[in-house]
């Protein structure tokens, strides 16, 4: 059982990143997942959250407590949601946006993210991909190729995260637990 | 191949609605169901049948009213500040015994309360929200596949006994997204209108019953003139005071539903059977008395779950035949008890039920749950 908090503002796409993920769990490889938000009174430019649990059973309580990785587009959602974040979690955040404080007990992967425009949020999943084997990369591209079509600039943002694991000289970390 | 979805529990509510044929949809648009509307808006004008945007929530059910009585299954959706509005034509569906769903999100209240939080506050209100004796069936679910189903039975059951279907789920449900898998079209059989028999400019009575208890409809406006009317009505529906019309329509309405609890109320068991502890619980919040379930199981404790999917008529002997078994029962809603005065109602020893609730707009979760247990294992909580 795997479970990823997205967090940031309105209109960085964080919602929908989360959406995509668990889509290809469940409509690519066949798995369970649950996506679920937490759903302010703003429309734009509100701390947003979501929460991704992807399984190999059917998944009963949706929210998370304890992420084993949390990704943060903006300071706020950072300071907001760093507490929900298990101990040694996972920590993805832009390194230009969000400041880590010292007493974050977390594996730290900055990366510029945000420099990636409107398709941020899609090269972020393509970080997550490449770093915790969370989903299948190639069924990440079958959904954004369903709900985009072929050689968007979605293709090269998703693809630009996958690269970006390799260039800073990450690899594949283990994550994650059982259900 | 399967058809599977990955949506919100509002899609799969509006996927079980057009699997169930209905093609009138009347509505006002509301937080936490709008997609609902919003889906619909886009589905029902391409396939022909009628989408409208009402001025308000009460329009919204007066709409559907007559849709249904012109022959179209025909359903709104709303939230609790909606649901408040539509209590006068709720009676009047009733007393005219008009098919027809309305579904209710519930977000937290009273008045416009909590838009974009969760609440399972509006159990009593599907039950008692309109004035006078009554019978109403209200239904729920705690998963997008048993909505989906329970969506379609909606449908079957206003069809089935002539009466408005209340489908009561929470927040939670609609907003979250899981799998979805769509039965193949006929694999969930369909109450279709029971259509009269009685020729054009025969006399037809429209609320003379068969012998088994069902009343042939005729869409209104076509073959056969007749009267429809919130007052107590002859089997002409002509409006009567006559005590034994009076007597017998109430009579009738009250017991074609709280007569069948075998036909009506649906429940789901998990790890009962030898349980010393059961939870009693519907909606999402049944979701997480799973979830503790599972976790006390690991730990070998004997904990089960008996998930309520009807919860008006409330299914008083599936009730009392789990609370026979166990030990204690601890009810989990996120009311302020209202699920649990009816099983303390029913219960031989009301001692022994408890309640784990949670009224402040957050989901109930796992150790919600435990806190209540260990109070009554005398075993306190920590600060």
């Amino acid at each position: 059982m795997l479970k990823l908090i997205f967090t940031g503002i309105g209109g960085q796409g964080i919602i929908t990143a989360g959406i995509i993920l668990a889509e290809a769990a469940v409509l690519e490889e066949g798995r369970f997942a649950t996506q679920s938000q937490s759903y302010g009174a703003e429309a734009r430019g509100g701390l947003t959250r979501t929460d991704v649990i992807i399984s190999d059973r059917e998944v009963l309580y949706p929210k998370i407590e304890q992420a084993h990785v949390l990704a943060a587009l903006h300071q706020r959602g950072y300071t907001a949601h760093t507490g929900a974040l298990r101990p040694g979690g996972i920590l993805i955040f832009d390194e230009e946006a969000v400041k880590v404080d010292d007493k974050t007990d977390a594996r730290r992967i900055p990366m510029p993210i945000l420099e990636n425009g409107r398709g941020a949020n899609i090269t972020l999943l393509g970080i997550l991909c490449a770093l915790t084997a969370a989903v299948d990369p190639e069924a990440v591209r079958r959904i954004l190729h369903r709900r985009y079509g072929e050689g968007s600039e979605n293709d090269e943002a998703f693809d630009r995260g996958l690269s970006l694991v390799s260039e800073r000289g990450y690899s594949t970390l283990s994550v994650g637990s059982r259900p | 191949m399967k058809d599977i979805r990955f949506v919100q529990g509002n899609e799969a509510c509006t996927l079980g609605a057009l699997y169930a044929g209905m093609d009138f949809f009347a509505g006002y648009p509301i937080t936490p169901s709008s997609e609902i509307a919003e889906m619909l808006s886009g589905e029902l004008p391409p396939r022909g049948h009628t989408f409208i945007q009402m001025e308000d929530e009460i329009a919204s059910l007066c709409a559907v009213i007559g849709g249904s009585l012109t022959g179209k299954k025909a359903m709104t959706a709303t939230s609790g500040p909606g649901f408040s509005l539509m209590q006068e034509a709720l009676g009047y569906a009733v007393m005219t015994e008009i098919p027809c769903v309305i579904v209710n999100v519930m977000r937290g209240g009273p008045s416009t309360g909590l838009p974009t939080q969760v609440s399972q506050g509006d159990v009593n209100q599907a039950r008692w929200g309109i004035h006078g004796d009554h019978a109403i069936i209200t239904l729920t679910a705690g998963s997008h596949q048993a909505l989906f189903e329970n969506t379609v039975r909606a449908f079957n059951l206003a069809e089935t006994f002539r009466t408005p279907v209340i489908l009561l789920y929470d927040e939670l449900i609609a907003h979250m997204r899981e799998r979805l898998e769509i039965p193949p079209e006929g694999e969930i059989p369909l109450v279709e209108r029971l259509m009269t028999s009685v020729p054009r400019d025969v006399d037809y009575r429209p609320y003379l019953a068969r012998e088994d208890g069902r009343l042939p409809m005729s869409d209104f406006g076509g073959a056969h003139r007749y009267n429809v009317t919130g007052l107590y009505h002859d089997m002409w529906g002509f409006p009567s005071t006559d005590p034994s019309v009076v007597r017998g329509l109430l009579s009738h309405l009250v017991e074609k539903i709280e007569g069948r609890e075998d036909e009506l109320t649906f429940t789901r068991e998990y790890e009962i059977a030898d349980a010393e502890t059961l939870l009693i619980s519907y909606g999402s919040a049944a979701r997480t008395a799973r979830q503790a379930v599972y976790e006390a199981r690991d730990k070998g404790v004997r904990m089960g779950l008996l998930e309520l999917e009807t919860l008006w008529p409330f299914p008083e002997r599936k009730v009392r035949d789990a609370l026979g078994k166990a030990n204690e029962t601890v009810v989990v809603e996120m009311n302020l008890g209202q699920v649990f005065e009816q099983v303390r109602r029913v219960a031989r020893h009301p001692e022994r039920v408890f309640l784990a609730n949670r009224i402040d707009g957050r989901f109930i979760t796992p150790p919600d749950i435990r806190r209540v247990l260990r109070i009554i294992a005398g075993k306190g909580v920590w600060a």
